[in-house]
């Protein structure tokens, strides 16, 4: 038998494999994999999970999966990270599909998204039915999770944007604490006057050169903007979401105090300076104070990876209004399309649980250092204490508590294109003296009520 | 048709089984992906909803969206960047074209800038454009200028990155380089003996004998400058006020961070038909400037 391929079995298998090709092109994969097809795996159950993050989030998840099916035999979980962009153009594609993972993490705009587009299922009932074990009021950030009084979730993380300072700077300079300010007198002894004063005493030109050095202030970003406006008495929306208010009196007088710090008070550097990429910035000790999120930030403790000076966390200074703090979760919500509800709700309910953090955190899994506490009993657990003794935990547990409104995110159309492309963007202008406070702020609402009107 | 012999026929399958593989290629993920898109183009998505059809809504759109007018107006003035690079890429392609020591480390450094990651390019610009530290800033301090802010500078972020991109002229170059030595030396010798100047040498040889380059690189230097979206996403994220929201960039926020997938299709759309457009004009006029040998 001849073993030479003819060029007529050749054509022959390369149609066949075309064929194949395309139907494989055209396949749509299941949603969840049930298990084995023998008879003794019949009982097991897989449920997907999937969550943004990094690879380092990977033996977390996987570990997490372990100790759930440890307590939960037949039913595993499987891991899917994604990092940010493909996770928020993915899931989005997979919840439309109908084929999302059993659960998934959604930060507050893909979880708005989420509900108004059936891809989730209330979980208020599972809740009730969990009773005290599962003990509702311990969780933060409610508000995220509820539409029209419905829970759609429990948090996977929960994070604070606060501001961090350099304690050792200060120290040297002689000046009180922020910490110490907000602490002992409040919004009286921690407000934008004793942010500026402050923040003159402490920029400086350390070389002789006539050229600023060392910063007070790094900048505020989309999220601590947001806080600053509110802090203020401003609001981007009114109640009913149909109208732009971000160029009222008071959110303008929150926009002025931004900008001045740039062109008046000169305590932050200008946005053209692109500081940061010149290494001035808070971890080169060359900013005094800077935004930070409470759940990346404090990676920063971590052996191996600390700063050369102390630092800690304060709340963004009280305006008028008092202090306000943008905080956020990812929710952990149970797909639509799940065959398998009820097990992936009990995954959520470990995933969130204050189990998860301290069995996690005794096989080295250390949850303070990726994710936010997910219920204020965590906020007395070694497992938060212990790899974060060195901050004032009290002071992240505030941001929860100053986290007004609640959910901070606004439910409106199109959320983070409102506040991190039209706020920033008019914020930058006010800050580069492009604009004046209130141009910017009337060009913000300008082109809010035209995406409100889009979305009408 | 129906004359044609058995041979004929079997040649056709044969060649049609040959590129299959190609064939199933294009249609499942470029022509396929392409009508998608043109249908989500007539509709209003966000990604995660029902889509809902509009019929042309999102083209209509388009007339009263500033942001659109804004992005093609700054991605046309960024065409600015292909003549510049056409002239230096040949200017030196002319220099690499000669027979000097260590002309292979030079071609290779000019060239290296070209394969280099966007990214990297971008975050090493960063630099060179900061208003206080930049190299570009602190020689113009030496001979008594103040620099701008560059990239923060409504005024001169474009212009910036119309600079920069003069960084990737190896591509082109190495292209000219390839259509230098591809012209016989004889036409050089001759005119020499007529007593023909280097310019004149230049003017009526070396570009004539060129101008098929000179047609690709420019085709593809427009195609690319529509295209451009790293330096922007990275750099300037659109702005300072958007004066560096190319139309890519715009098409992608549109797309990936602000889910309006239905306008952005049409974005695309639209996109594909400017190209169109600008590409059929260089080729109808190709014909009076571009020389091909043999006719």
């Amino acid at each position: 038998m001849s073993t030479q391929l003819s060029r007529r079995s050749m054509l022959k298998w390369m149609a066949a494999g075309s064929t194949t090709a395309a139907l494989a092109a055209c396949a749509v994969p299941a949603a969840t994999d049930s298990g084995g097809g023998d008879m003794a795996d019949m009982e097991d159950i897989t449920i997907g999970w999937a969550r943004h993050g990094s690879e380092g989030d990977v033996p977390t998840e996987t570990g997490l999966a372990e100790l759930f099916k440890s307590k939960n035999p037949g039913v595993s979980v499987e891991p899917l990270v994604l990092p940010w962009g493909d996770y928020n153009t993915k899931i989005p594609v997979m919840v439309a599909g109908g084929t999302a993972p059993d659960t998934f993490g959604c930060h507050p705009a893909l979880m708005a998204e989420t509900h108004t587009a059936g891809g989730s299922i209330p979980l208020t009932d599972f809740i009730d039915a969990y009773g005290a074990d599962l003990n509702y009021d311990d969780v933060v950030y409610h508000g995220d999770a509820l539409f029209d009084g419905v829970v759609f979730g429990l948090p996977q993380k929960s994070c604070t944007h606060q501001l961090r300072y350099n304690k050792t700077l200060l120290e040297e300079a002689g000046m009180p604490s922020p910490g110490d300010l907000y602490w002992e007198q409040g919004a009286d002894g921690w407000n934008w006057n004793t942010f500026i004063e402050m923040g003159k005493e402490l920029t400086k030109d350390l070389d002789g050169d006539g050229e600023t050095d060392q910063y007070f202030y790094g900048g505020s970003g989309g999220t601590n903007q947001l806080a600053t406006i509110r802090a203020a008495g401003g609001e981007v929306f009114d109640e009913a979401i149909s109208t732009c208010t971000i160029n009222s009196p008071d959110a303008v007088e929150g926009i002025k105090f931004m900008a001045d710090l740039v062109l008046e008070h000169k305590i932050q550097p200008p946005p053209e300076m692109q500081a940061s990429e010149l290494g001035i910035n808070f971890n080169t000790g060359k900013i005094v104070m800077a935004g930070g999120t409470t759940c990346d930030s404090v990676r920063d403790l971590r052996e191996g990876y600390e700063l050369p000076f102390e630092w800690d966390f304060v709340l963004v200074p009280a305006g008028k209004a008092g202090f306000r703090c943008w905080g956020d979760t990812d929710q952990i919500v149970v797909s639509s399309s799940s065959e398998h509800a009820q097990e992936a709700f009990d995954w959520s309910v470990y995933r969130s649980s204050l189990d998860a953090w301290e069995e996690g955190y005794d096989s080295g899994i250390k949850l303070a250092f990726s994710d936010g506490p997910t219920r204020y009993s965590i906020f007395e657990s070694k497992a938060y204490t212990e790899p974060l003794g060195a901050l004032d935990i009290p002071m992240i547990r505030e941001g929860y508590i100053n986290t007004i409104p609640n959910p901070f995110v606004p439910r409106s159309p199109q959320p983070y294109r409102v506040l991190f492309t039209v706020m920033t963007t008019e914020v930058d202008n006010a800050l580069r003296g492009a604009k004046t406070a209130q141009e910017a702020a009337d060009d913000m609402c300008a082109q809010i009520e035209e995406i409100l009107a889009e979305n009408t | 048709m129906l004359g044609k012999s058995k041979l004929y026929w079997k040649n056709v399958f044969e060649g049609y089984a040959f590129i299959s593989l190609w064939i199933v290629g294009f249609v499942v993920f470029t022509a396929g992906a392409l009508l998608g898109s043109f249908s989500i183009s007539l509709t209003k998505w966000n990604i995660v909803g029902t889509p809902e059809f509009i019929g042309i809504g999102n083209y209509q759109k388009m007339i009263e969206d500033e942001f659109f007018w804004k992005s093609l107006k700054v991605t046309l003035i960024f065409l600015l960047n292909v003549p510049l690079n056409l002239a230096l890429g040949l200017f030196l392609a002319m220099l690499l074209n000669q027979k000097i020591r260590l002309i292979g480390l030079f071609r290779t450094l000019f060239y290296l800038p070209s394969v280099t990651a966007g990214v990297a390019v971008s975050l090493l610009w960063l630099w060179i454009f900061n208003p206080r530290f930049g190299v570009i800033n602190v020689l113009l301090k030496y001979i008594g200028i103040k620099g701008p802010a560059w990239l923060g500078s409504e005024t001169w972020a474009l212009p910036a990155l119309i600079v920069m991109s003069v960084w990737g002229v190896g591509g082109g170059m190495l292209i000219y380089l390839g259509a230098l030595q591809g012209i016989p030396t004889a036409f050089y010798e001759a005119a020499t003996l007529d007593g023909a100047s280097a310019f004149q040498k230049f003017r009526r040889i070396t570009v004539p004998m060129i101008t098929p380059v000179l047609l690709l690189n420019l085709i593809m230097g427009v195609i690319g400058s529509f295209q451009v979206f790293t330096q922007a996403f990275i750099m300037t994220k659109g702005g300072p006020n958007y004066a560096t929201l190319f139309y890519v960039l715009y098409l992608y926020q549109n797309a990936f961070q602000w889910f309006n997938m239905g306008y952005a299709s049409a974005l695309a759309w639209v996109l594909f038909l400017v190209i169109l457009a600008f590409t059929f004009l260089i080729l109808r006029t190709s014909s009076s400037w571009v020389y091909y040998e043999g006719g």
